[in-house]
């Protein structure tokens, strides 16, 4: 079977169930969508909204939403995956625009990372930490430290008590594996 | 440009440079050789892409274990509310089928008989449950009541299914949600029932609280027990035989209470 062919069976496989929501079952299609979704729309709530508690909330109302948007859903328009990130950044819009949800820092005093904004860039940035955490521990850690911490080399094996050859050979044997970890999910942009 | 492995051994510090972690000295001296190295030209190139890529990477948390179940019945309970407020026959799964009255009838009896205090919770329970559908509460109107606790069912030796139950604390009892999924066909006259047990409970000294019987072998169940999951920590599902409470059913699936934080 080709890669067209799995994400084609996929994609109708998700359609019904989302018919089957629509039908009234609201079990074991609701559990299976979660099972392949929910840890994404989890990361995307902790990114748009920054707070754990709000995150859950988020996913909870977003699969409510798509009990209660089902019937509606087509399926020759979007995807199941896209139609679930447009309802959970429409409900991470509603969460934030509530009083209660608003944090007492002052916007200046807050490092808000960076943030994707279209459907598409969330669904890449879920598939690089999917991507990412395909790598061996090794790995991961030196580009970690180098992505989130902003270290350099030398600072890196410092921190691990590793030579500095072996702190560059990883890195350069992560990134590799990483770009061909996100080739084969589609990430769009490598 | 084919991979050179060779070269990737003389020159790594491609990948560092384009996360921006080269130290001072090797930063000039690599970009020195990046002017005229197609090979790492090309490596860059590819990893550009990937360096880009990890500053909107997701944040590396994971949902807590719960959240499943949590989301699945805030789905359910929002189904259940449009349906008791807007019935749609025919769109509308079963949600508590009627329990055998011969059955029931008998297993009550004995229940109140062997332990007073039961009988006392289950009345409490009961009148609850009449008093909410006098008063007739629209449910839509209201938010969700949180999860107390959440419990999943796993096959006791020798059967096989599943099951995941979320109670939540609603005025005057609990409501239950419970899926299950690939229980034991039954039998003629026989049903499912699902049960609350205290720390106490064992033969000759039953400390059960049902919190309802249903006939499928999958589906998603809505049902209401005075039962405190504080205190009756152990749900389990039976097999029922109508008509026969001399001797509990058998105990197909089992699980302890995890309190929602």
């Amino acid at each position: 079977m080709s890669v067209t062919q799995a994400a084609e069976r996929l994609a109708a496989e998700e359609a019904d169930l989302v018919a089957r929501i629509a039908a009234g079952d609201v079990g074991s299609p609701v559990a299976e969508l979660y099972r392949r979704y929910g840890k994404r729309l989890y990361r995307f709530g902790v990114q748009k909204l920054g707070n754990e508690g709000l995150a859950e909330e988020m996913v909870q109302e977003t699969f409510v939403r798509l009990w209660r948007t089902a019937s509606r859903f087509d399926a020759n328009k979007a995807s199941v995956g896209t139609y679930l990130y447009v309802l959970a950044r429409s409900v991470a819009a509603d969460i934030r625009k509530r009083p209660s949800s608003r944090p007492l820092l002052l916007a200046e005093d807050v490092d808000v990372p960076s943030q994707p904004d279209s459907v598409d860039q969330i669904l890449d940035s879920m598939i690089v930490r999917e991507a990412f955490e395909t790598l061996r521990p090794g790995h991961a850690e030196v580009i970690r430290l180098a992505q989130e911490e902003g270290l350099t080399q030398s600072q890196i094996a410092e921190r691990l008590g590793l030579p500095l050859g072996t702190v560059k050979t990883r890195t350069f044997h992560g990134m590799r594996a990483l770009r061909t970890a996100l080739i084969e999910r589609g990430f769009h942009a490598v | 440009m084919l991979y050179d492995a060779q070269h990737a051994l003389e020159h790594p510090e491609v990948a560092a440079w384009v996360l921006g972690a080269l130290d001072p000295d090797d930063l000039a001296a690599f970009e020195e050789h990046l002017q005229y190295c197609e090979q790492c030209q090309a490596e860059a190139a590819e990893f550009a892409p990937v360096g880009e890529g990890l500053k909107f990477a997701a944040p590396a948390v994971t949902p807590p274990a719960d959240l499943e179940l949590k989301t699945v019945s805030a789905v359910q309970y929002a189904a259940m509310a449009q349906w008791r407020t807007e019935p749609e026959p025919g769109s509308r799964p079963e949600l508590v089928p009627k329990p055998s009255s011969t059955g029931k009838a008998s297993r009550w009896w004995h229940l109140h008989w062997t332990n007073p205090m039961l009988s006392v919770v289950t009345a409490l329970g009961a009148a609850a449950l009449t008093a909410a559908a006098f008063i007739g509460v629209q449910l839509s109107q209201i938010a969700a009541p949180a999860v107390v606790a959440s419990f999943d069912l796993k096959a006791q030796p020798g059967q096989h299914g599943s099951a995941m139950a979320a109670a939540r604390d609603v005025t005057g009892g609990y409501a239950i949600q419970l899926t299950v999924k690939n229980l034991p066909k039954l039998r003629n006259g026989q049903f499912y029932e699902c049960w609350y047990a205290g720390q106490n409970n064992r033969p000759g000294n039953p400390e059960l609280i049902t919190a309802g019987t249903f006939a499928a072998s999958n589906g998603t169940f809505n049902m209401w027990s005075a039962a405190d999951p504080a205190k009756f920590k152990t749900m389990q599902i039976t097999v029922e035989q109508a008509g026969n409470a001399s001797q509990p059913g058998k105990i197909i699936l089992s699980g302890i209470a995890q309190a929602s934080t």
